[in-house]
């Protein structure tokens, strides 16, 4: 958004002042190579002089260091900001507590690393350009202008309403000239009351005369207005009162400005503005009324002696009620009006979510959600098993990484973690940056946004040919054993081929399950625990007495072909040389193995409908995995299975051994929340004894 | 006289004219002055009735004020600006604003330290003087209600001399500037503003010498012809005006409007009329007048209780002097007005 916002008032002392500025300041390398100069606000666009740096607060950014490619900016600021937020500005306007805010001093900042937008919050903005145009938006807002009344307008324009201010805008004749007229005297006619006219002239103070006009002084006043010029931008002014007991009249004038070159930006946003710096205000008027009920009971009252009465006052009769006196302070800051230390801050969030709503609604954005299992394995996973596992790509075994939300740093205020799945992509980043050299995976990155797709068809592949062998049950086999925690074993003199078939076969597997080794020239014992997938070369020698394992053989019928396409086996014929001793053919097949082969031979379920149903299916299971962990703390085995449902007795084996795919770190929330409950409960235990 | 008359007619800016869609011809009048001298509580105070009193919690004013006084006889603009700006802030469109102005008012706080006021106050008149030469110059010695009769004397003529040698010394022109001392909390600010109008009236001087005629014809002592909704007097006759007697004239004007409004509502809920009069007898062997000339002006006038006034006489010469007026203020709906 190409707008900047700012909070100026009325300075009983100096008249109208800007008294805080936020401004969005972007990375703009693209726009400055482009070869049409910008007209926009943006501050980089300024041609003024380099001047002083603004002092930032500094804010700690912590998530964020790493991520950003520049950490030392080229205006030779140490924070993490975009655009440049070099300070051109010189303002040589007197001021006093009531139109200041951060004067010379650090002032605020919050970075939507979303969009790459800096919002700074200074007293003036840091660009010439744009503090001329909001110094005029802050004049022509409090001192010009006529806003549209809020109650009765409806918020609308200055249309209806005297819009007589010495604006080329404003200017336009009304048709009825004879209702716009802002002060007329004497044309309330005087009944029922039957007070004479000049009465008024004479009559005390009534004890709520002052606050009756000022009241309708402020409905006059507060509203919104648009106004503005092709020479001096365009502006969306909020104007409002904000009480104070030692202002003149009890109120101090403000107006909120939203400046921009896009008169059609404001229009379409006109209720947006209307509600969102309405808000600010009735957040500002909150604060300061109760200032204000506070400190008016300290002001003495008007007496006799204080109020001036006509000559013959005693003759004719009036008496009348002593009122407030007036303590005037003209120099009381927004802080001390509202009574809020940390009110800058305040204003600096609303004025930042203001002018990035707009920004985010033209952008979609996928919420995060509960992190499941494998998002939470991954994190505990080695970098090496990450790199063997591919598990870099978004698409792996779960929708990783789709979003990256926002940041707000701001010391002392605010401070928040990376999110999640920021956290997991962050690991998988440093994971593919840390690849071996002789790593054999794929190297091109532009294909690499198909390889779980392409590990998903290799998936397919295996299933529709093992189900068209001669052995159909194959199929059923292959993955009973894979899902039950047997092993796989590959054979094939192509590594690469033992790799895809292996990668194919643990989207099957919840990521805590997959113990991989793709290639191995040599069975040693010890692997039949330490993996349960693993490859190697033809007649690969595995023992006997290692049961369960189910061998696999894969053999390209063109060698060329493997060459060009390492990445599908469809040129591949795979059959089975080894079945495991319990394949599962003694009883009924595990749920999720029916399951499996019923999506892998549908030809309708591919791509991402078929990774959404993996996942979703693992998801499930692990759920189920879960609670069977837990219950295994309480229970005794044989009782564990009636309390989770949707597990039947074939199904047992499956749950069982995917809680070894859970997190560690699930597991010892478990084992944590165990000990807690019984430390809790051992006090209970021993007054029981003693009784 | 009649052909003088007649010449006048074309450029006449006040009285009522309901037809009139151009209310940018209407003479301008600007107040300027610094923070807190005044200038809001002397417009509230004069065009919309405020109570002195209440005018201590009147709020700072942040806007370029513009009222438009039309309900009452006299039918002008005033512009207020706010202390704290400078007028001449090209954003403003000070051309555009200082052509049309007739009147420039420049209120100083007698209370307060002067040097800084008189130095604003000969910028301002010479900016404005150079943008329009026709521009009447105005200062009002405010709140003067809080300084003894020798200080306001000495006040004004220390404001009075720095502003004429500082003017002269700027741009060489010996600038016509009348000053006034002025308080809310009695008549002098009604007097002062009746002065600064009758400067916009280009009738005045046939009004004053229609004013001198009746006085010579009926005897009478002072004249004043108010508009009775504002107390500013639009002309008086040719002798000095004494204040007690113009305080006087206020007063009978409340007097009659206060009793008017209670026993005198007509059925259309208006207290008062072009029939209205009323006569009231003073201990001090004076007696009082006070005549409607139409909807919006009122002769007031006094006159010694020498057993001469009658009754008759009077109304014969009140009739001629309101043809004169009529005479002077020809509009297009005289049926409604006059």
């Amino acid at each position: 958004m190409q707008a900047v916002m700012a909070l100026c008032h009325f300075c009983e002392n100096h008249g109208p002042r800007i008294v805080m500025t936020c401004q969005p300041v972007r990375d703009v390398e693209e726009k400055e190579s482009s070869p049409n100069p910008s007209t926009s606000l943006d501050p980089s666009t300024s041609d003024s002089p380099p001047g002083p740096i603004v002092p930032l607060i500094k804010f700690d950014g912590e998530c964020e260091f790493h991520h950003r490619k520049q950490t030392k900016s080229e205006d030779g600021t140490s924070y993490p900001h975009y655009g440049n937020c070099t300070k051109f500005t010189i303002d040589l306007d007197d001021r006093c507590s009531a139109c200041s805010s951060f004067r010379n001093g650090p002032c605020l900042l919050s970075n939507d690393h979303q969009t790459r937008t800096s919002y700074i919050s200074s007293e003036v903005a840091l660009q010439e350009r744009v503090y001329e145009r909001v110094k005029i938006a802050c004049l022509r807002s409090l001192s010009c202008e006529r806003s549209g009344d809020l109650e009765e307008n409806g918020g609308t324009n200055s249309s209806k309403t005297p819009s007589k201010a010495p604006s080329k805008s404003s200017s336009k004749k009304p048709a009825t000239p004879r209702k716009w007229r802002p002060e007329v005297i004497h044309e309330e006619p005087i009944n029922g009351t039957r007070i004479p006219p000049s009465a008024t002239v004479l009559q005390e103070p009534k004890e709520d005369g002052a606050k009756k006009a000022l009241i309708k002084e402020k409905e006059e006043a507060d509203g919104c207005v648009i106004f503005g010029d092709v020479d001096n931008g365009y502006c969306f002014a909020f104007v409002f009162r904000v009480i104070d007991a030692k202002a003149r009249g009890f109120h101090r004038l403000f107006s909120l400005v939203v400046v921009t070159n896009d008169l059609t930006f404001l229009t379409n946003n006109f209720e947006y503005f209307k509600t969102t710096l309405g808000g600010i205000k009735t957040d500002l008027q909150t604060l300061a009324q109760e200032v204000y009920s506070k400190e008016i009971l300290l002001i003495p009252k008007l007496t006799d002696e204080d109020i001036h009465k006509p000559e013959y006052q005693n003759m004719v009769g009036k008496s009348g009620t002593p009122n407030t006196k007036m303590a005037i302070q003209t120099d009381r800051s927004l802080t001390a009006v509202t009574a809020t230390e940390e009110i800058w801050v305040r204003l600096h969030r609303h004025m930042m979510w203001t002018l990035r709503s707009p920004t985010l609604a033209f952008r979609d954005r996928v919420m995060e959600g509960k992190p499941t299992q494998d998002m939470m394995v991954l994190l505990e996973l080695d970098q090496s098993q990450i790199v063997e596992l591919e598990l870099h790509h978004p698409n792996q075994h779960s929708s990783i990484c789709r979003a990256l939300p926002l940041m707000i740093e701001i010391q002392n205020y605010q401070r928040c973690r990376p999110s999640f799945m920021r956290r997991v992509h962050l690991k998988n980043e440093a994971a593919l940056a840390t690849r071996p050299d002789n790593f054999e995976g794929l190297e091109n990155e532009v294909i690499k946004g198909e390889v779980s797709m392409a590990q998903l068809a290799n998936l397919k592949i295996i299933a529709s040919q093992l189900n068209a062998s001669n052995e159909p049950e194959d199929l059923d086999i292959l993955i009973h054993t894979l899902v039950t925690g047997g092993q796989v074993a590959v054979e094939s003199r192509e590594k690469e081929c033992c790799r895809q078939f292996l990668l194919a076969i643990s989207n099957l597997l919840p990521i805590g399950c997959i113990k991989l080794a793709t290639y191995k020239d040599q069975y040693l014992p010890e692997y039949s625990s330490r993996f349960n997938l693993i490859g190697g070369p033809h007649n690969m020698d595995i023992p006997l007495d290692v049961s369960d394992v189910i061998v696999v053989r894969v053999m390209p019928r063109d060698l060329s072909i493997v060459d060009s396409d390492k990445m599908s086996l469809e040129n591949c014929v795979i059959e089975v040389r080894r079945r495991p001793e319990n394949d599962g053919s003694g009883g009924g097949l595990p749920q999720i193995v029916k399951r499996y082969r019923d999506l892998l031979l549908d030809a309708d379920v591919r791509d991402t409908l078929l990774e959404s149903v993996l996942r979703t299916t693992r998801e499930g299971w692990m759920h189920k995995a879960k609670i069977c962990y837990q219950m295994k703390h309480h229970l005794p085995a044989s009782e564990i299975f009636k309390h989770i449902t949707g597990v039947g007795y074939d199904d047992r084996q499956v749950v069982m051994y995917w809680t070894a795919g859970l997190s560690d770190a699930y597991k010892q929330h478990v084992i944590a929340s165990l000990q807690h409950t019984r430390h809790m409960s051992i006090p209970q235990t021993s007054t029981t004894s003693s009784r | 006289m009649d052909s003088d008359l007649e010449e006048d007619f074309d450029d006449y800016h006040y009285g009522i004219d309901e037809d009139d869609d151009y209310p940018d011809s209407r003479p301008t009048v600007i107040l300027m002055g610094h923070k807190r001298s005044g200038k809001t509580s002397i417009r509230k105070v004069v065009f919309q009735k405020m109570s002195p009193n209440e005018t201590m919690f009147v709020e700072s004013t942040a806007r370029i004020t513009r009222d438009t006084i039309c309900s009452s006889f006299i039918n002008f603009e005033t512009i207020e600006f706010p202390g704290q700006m400078c007028p001449f802030d090209d954003s403003l469109d000070p051309i555009g604003i200082f052509q049309k102005c007739e009147a420039l008012l420049f209120i100083i706080d007698a209370q307060a330290e002067l040097q800084e006021p008189i130095a604003t106050l000969v910028e301002y008149f010479c900016r404005a003087y150079k943008i329009n030469q026709n521009i009447k110059f105005e200062v009002f010695v405010h709140k003067a209600d809080g300084l003894t009769e020798e200080a306001r004397v000495e006040t004004k003529f220390n404001i009075y001399h720095q502003v004429k040698e500082t003017i002269k010394d700027q741009i060489d022109v010996d600038l016509q500037v009348t000053y006034h001392l002025t308080s809310i909390y009695d008549h002098s600010i009604f007097e002062a503003f009746s002065k600064v109008v009758q400067n916009l009236v280009k009738q005045l001087p046939t009004l004053e010498r229609l004013l001198d005629v009746f006085n010579n014809s009926s005897k009478v002592t002072k004249s004043f012809l108010f508009d009775i909704l504002s107390k500013i007097y639009i002309a008086t006759d040719s002798e000095p005006v004494e204040m007690s007697i113009y305080e006087l004239c206020c007063d009978m004007i409340d007097v009659t409007l206060d009793l008017s409004s209670i026993y005198g509502v007509s059925e259309n809920g208006s207290n008062y009329d072009e029939r209205s009069s009323s006569v009231i007898r003073l201990k001090s062997e004076q007696i009082m007048f006070l005549r409607q000339v139409n909807k919006h002006l009122a002769l007031v006038f006094i006159m010694k209780e020498d057993g001469n006034e009658k009754a008759g006489f009077i109304d014969h010469n009140f009739g001629v002097f309101k043809a004169g007026i009529e005479q002077v203020f020809k509009v297009k709906n005289r049926g409604v007005n006059f």
